[in-house]
């Protein structure tokens, strides 16, 4: 999940189903919810009862398109288009929650004069080393960022993790405060411009061209789920396998966790993003957790060396530098530290 | 079954890294696990106590990574 891992910090689900009862709206795409995760489907069931419009962009007509309030059928793959063409759709109509982007994203936060977008470079971003076939992140980083930083912002940008959940951005979040920004969002190589340019291209007419969806029925879509959001009211988004197994699956949950945040539906109630995923398999395997480079809670694995020595080196090179998560110890290690001080000392040099 | 038991032991003991620098290390990157879908609580759960927590192996991954 190294979509919600980039954007967020934490590569989960980022509410309980339940919560699915507070949104406005509810769009679900690369899912049968109601066939495939019938228990979580009631809470949307609920909340259409109490008004909320349900959207199933979906190819295939099924029993959650049935129940939905709007369906579209989607060409497949062409998921990206469709999400670019509401991210456009909320930014050009300014649907966008302009206060929650200034305090709780990095929209404000400038950009060096070397980035270059891919509009610039024919399809590429700035920093491709056409040798290696890679990105090297430097042009990336936040403006004015001392030396120390520009490593950390370089690794927030590209993590040198591969996949995962935890790792991507949460290891090294950076205290934007630090850097230069633009309180009215108007600076030309501010984040919130730049992804105004990027995303320019989505227009209703290309996704009525290559997603196979008429333009009304996109900008009647788009209404309904952008104007579900904002200071009073809140969407969520419901995603399963229809997303995570396309090969532009990371691409895909990354467009809708940044039209999340454009509309400030994270962290809040009715907002987020519910990745639904197989109950005891594959979430069950993340909980216990069976892959070697996370613990529970979607923790990061300490690599060997320096920050696996304790506890408290650990924390240090864990913990992000702003948000609420800067709590980090209070908030994640509780139930570890107490699980350390039943078993004694022993116990702590063996885990770290 | 016994020849399996009997190649993973082999290698463990052949393969296994007490410490490094100084520190303890606790494993063995010579054997790998490699699960799906479809593996369930259960069965995770005896894979992280058995190859992670008992035998110190490493490379144990599946489909919950993307």
């Amino acid at each position: 999940m190294p979509g919600l891992g980039t954007t967020y910090g934490r590569g989960g689900a980022t509410t309980a189903p339940k919560d699915l009862l507070n949104s406005d709206a509810i769009l679900i795409m690369g899912s049968n919810m109601a066939e495939n995760h019938p228990v979580g489907f009631q809470w949307v069931m609920d909340a259409k009862e109490r008004g909320t419009q349900v959207i199933h962009v979906d190819p295939r007509f099924c029993r959650t398109s049935a129940v939905s309030n709007i369906w579209l059928p989607l060409r497949a793959g062409s998921d990206i288009l469709f999400l670019g063409g509401l991210i456009r759709y909320a930014l050009e109509n300014e649907l966008y929650f302009r206060e929650y982007l200034l305090h709780y994203t990095n929209a404000a936060v400038l950009i060096p004069e070397e980035f270059q977008d891919t509009e610039d470079l024919e399809g590429l971003f700035s920093g491709w080393k056409e040798d290696q076939k890679s990105y090297d992140p430097k042009t990336w980083i936040y403006d004015s960022a001392e030396a120390h930083d520009t490593h950390q912002a370089g690794a927030t940008a590209h993590g040198d993790t591969h996949g995962g959940h935890a790792q991507e951005g949460s290891n090294v979040a950076p205290d934007l405060s630090r850097y230069q920004k633009d309180e009215t969002l108007q600076h030309p190589r501010c984040v919130f411009q730049l992804l105004k340019k990027h995303f320019a291209r989505y227009s209703p007419e290309m996704v009525e061209q290559y997603c196979g969806v008429s333009k009304d029925a996109f900008l009647n879509a788009a209404k309904t789920y952008c104007t579900a959001s904002g200071p009073e009211k809140t969407g969520a988004i419901c995603y399963a396998l229809g997303w995570t197994q396309h090969s532009s699956g990371v691409q895909m949950i990354r467009c809708a966790a940044i039209l999340q945040l454009v509309l400030g539906n994270m962290g809040r109630p009715g907002g987020g993003i519910m990745a639904l995923r197989g109950h005891a398999s594959i979430q069950g395997s993340t909980d216990i957790p069976t892959l070697y480079d996370i613990l529970p809670g979607y923790l990061s694995m300490p690599k060997f060396g320096e920050e696996s020595k304790n506890l408290a080196s650990y924390i240090a090179k864990y913990r992000p530098r702003s948000g609420l998560v800067e709590q980090f110890r209070q908030i994640h290690h509780q139930p570890v530290e107490g699980l350390l001080r039943r078993c004694g000392p022993a116990a702590e040099r063996f885990w770290f | 079954m016994e020849m399996i038991a009997d190649r993973v032991w082999e290698s463990r003991e052949r393969t296994f890294v007490e410490t490094r620098d100084g520190q303890s290390l606790m494993q063995t990157t010579a054997i790998a696990h490699l699960g799906g879908a479809t593996l369930d609580n259960e069965e995770n759960y005896l894979i992280k106590k058995l190859f992670a927590a008992g035998l110190g192996m490493v490379c144990i991954s599946n489909q919950a990574r993307i």
